[in-house]
């Protein structure tokens, strides 16, 4: 790095400054959402499950299964792909595939039910091409909006997956001038912030934090870019190349094993003694299940699988629908395991952090909090190397209605969830209260007389909602605390106990705040 | 060598002395477009030429999965190069030939 002309590091700095200055706060955006997405199960089950004694796929579903066959149009089953809900709840999505009007592109049409897996009762049932509808395959709108606002920015697609991509590739090149201009990488991660909050105290926290997390900032921003870009850009340009244009020959070639057609009549193999052997050779839990061809002679069951304790890769496996025999690990991509299929599987869990379980995900969610603290350090200093600038000033301001507003706005999407859950449109109001959360938050800091009032009153505002949300949870009928305990549903009590604390926190920390300044006047 | 083949080869050498002699007097301008434009159309002819010459490997599949999966370090590559690369003229004639070279190979291999 040391080799790098003045001209380079000049360019270098450049690069750092301007990617971060023009897509900072978009990519905080991206972050800060992207850190509580890794936490969607728990919010998911948090905000919208119920008592489960088991996972649903862990009972057995096949009577289910079939008993729900009965209750769909023949023409739609096709294919059935089977997945959990909140509680202990399953969805089952018998489809075909057909064209979806809207878009014009092949798509899944069938019925999808909602089935309680412990005692068959059907919950819910909806019709359609069903990705187009949420509301009909996810239980937990607050879940779907933060996940979807992350992933491409609640735009519609394929836009919000190139923004995010671009997003990516920005964070990227940050990463990598950041990297490249480091004179001293090894000192910088230790480096003390130097006290008196001068400039170079805010450059020290910059440089500490980001050094700490630089592998981590570019497995993500690589791997976040692959993601948005694959079903945009890679796939779509590569099926006209390689396959005249025919995504689905493209789609069959690399997701898809070889089978000899078969289409006589032939029922279903056991489903529940599949899963028992699926979780036999692979022993991560089972998070779904694919029939392919179902009643037929050559009909073919993937079972998914979590990374076990100490793997990384996900685990399918395959069997023969008819027979029930197992066939094999099915790699990720391709008829066997290439270095291309491992590198494809490992972007997935290296993005979502979820490979050793709820350790590897708080590491991901830490992670994902020191990566916010370095894209605002990072605007931070920008603005005060310029300050006494008028654009510059405005744009640090907004820089702390952004960082503030952000998860004030997010709170307020889970407010507007749980206050509509019980009697209106949970899909539609989580994204209002979201868009309320934050022009209230923006109302706020425009109005503020000076930066140095902004804190004390974000922090009152931030303590609230998140005192408030455990109380609204439990008084919209939310699972109570005793039955979380009683029936060891964790997620939802150390949701609530962490929502608790983190708005005593706010609170102390505006008191303590008002209570310095004060001795400071005197 | 046919007359044609000459002249063609003494029109490209015009065209490109032409143009370093642009790049030379423009080298801000031909900074940016170089780490913006060029790098994203070699990132871009580079990912739809991958499955020209890349092995399929033991899944069959690698030659277009490794082109979809390395994307982002498809970009980074031409980008960086661009921006720290001091001779100017050599960064263009590299980005030019990288995806001039592998565009053929596609429009080659479609036609």
């Amino acid at each position: 790095m040391s080799r790098l002309s003045q001209a380079q590091l000049r360019r270098l700095t450049a690069i750092h400054g301007w990617s971060g200055i023009t897509l900072g706060l978009l990519l905080y955006t991206v972050i800060a959402t992207g850190t509580a997405a890794v936490f969607g199960g728990e919010i998911g089950r948090w905000s919208a499950g119920g008592i489960r004694a088991a996972d649903p796929l862990e009972v057995p579903i096949d009577a289910r299964i079939r008993a729900a066959a009965t209750q769909v149009d023949p023409a739609h089953l096709d294919d059935i792909a089977i997945w959990t809900g909140e509680g202990r709840d399953i969805y089952a999505f018998f489809h075909t595939h057909a064209e979806n009007p809207g878009t014009g592109a092949p798509d899944d049409l069938g019925t999808i039910l909602r089935l309680d897996a412990t005692s068959g009762e059907f919950l819910e049932r909806n019709e359609g091409f069903i990705w187009d509808q949420p509301a009909a395959w996810d239980g937990s709108a607050l879940r779907r909006f933060l996940v979807d606002l992350h992933v491409q920015l609640y735009m519609p697609t394929p836009w919000g997956l190139i923004v995010t991509g671009i997003l990516g590739l920005a964070m990227m090149a940050a990463v990598i001038s950041g990297l490249l201009m480091h004179r001293h990488l090894l000192r910088d991660l230790f480096v003390a912030e130097r006290p008196g909050g001068r400039l170079v105290s805010a450059r020290d926290r910059h440089v500490l934090a980001a050094s700490w997390s630089l592998p981590f900032a570019f497995v993500l921003a690589f791997t976040g870019s692959f993601l948005s870009f694959a079903s945009t850009v890679g796939f779509p340009l590569l099926a006209s190349i390689a396959f005249g244009g025919d995504d689905e020959a493209m789609s069959a070639a690399l997701f898809e094993p070889p089978f000899a057609e078969d289409a006589t009549p032939a029922p279903l193999a056991d489903l529940d003694a599949i899963l028992a052997d699926s979780r036999a050779q692979a022993p991560g839990p089972v998070t779904f299940v694919e029939v392919a061809r179902f009643g037929r002679a050559d009909a073919r069951v993937h079972v998914w699988h979590d990374p076990a304790a100490g793997g990384v890769l996900y685990v399918t496996n395959l069997y023969d629908g008819a027979a029930g025999t197992f066939l094999g690990r099915q790699p990720q991509v391709g008829a066997a395991p290439s270095v291309g299929g491992t590198l494809y599987g490992l972007m997935y869990p290296l993005h979502f952090g979820h490979f050793a379980g709820i350790a590897s995900r708080t590491v991901w969610g830490a992670l994902g909090v020191a990566l916010c603290v370095v894209t605002l350090s990072g605007l931070h200093l920008w603005t005060r190397r310029r300050a006494g600038a008028a654009i510059w000033d405005g744009f640090a301001r907004s820089v702390d209605i952004v960082a503030w507003g952000l998860p004030l706005a997010m709170l307020a999407a889970a407010w507007g969830f749980l206050l509509s859950a019980p009697a209106a449109n949970p899909f539609v109001w989580t994204p209002w209260s979201f868009v309320a959360g934050a022009a209230a938050a923006t109302i706020v800091g425009v109005v503020a007389p000076n930066r140095r009032s902004l804190l004390p009153r974000y922090r009152r505002l931030l303590g609230i909602a998140c005192l408030g949300l455990p109380i609204l949870r439990l008084a919209a009928g939310g699972m109570s605390w005793a039955d979380a305990i009683l029936h060891r549903q964790p997620d939802v009590l150390t949701v609530d106990i962490l929502l608790l604390l983190a708005g005593i926190w706010f609170l102390r920390r505006r008191r303590r705040a008002g209570r310095l300044a004060l001795e400071a006047a005197e | 060598m046919t007359a044609r083949h000459t002249g063609a080869f003494v029109a490209a050498r015009r065209i490109g002395g032409a143009l370093g002699g642009v790049i030379v007097a423009y080298p801000r301008a031909a900074r940016w477009f170089l780490a913006g434009p060029a790098a994203l159309l070699a990132s871009l002819a580079t990912m739809a030429a991958m499955p020209l010459w890349l092995p399929a490997g033991a899944g069959g599949v690698d030659d277009i999965v490794l082109a979809v999966v390395l994307t982002p370090l498809l970009w980074a590559v031409p980008f960086f190069y661009a921006c720290l690369e001091p001779e100017l003229p050599r960064c263009a004639a590299m980005l030019a030939g990288l995806t001039l070279g592998q565009a053929l190979l596609v429009a080659v291999a479609m036609g």
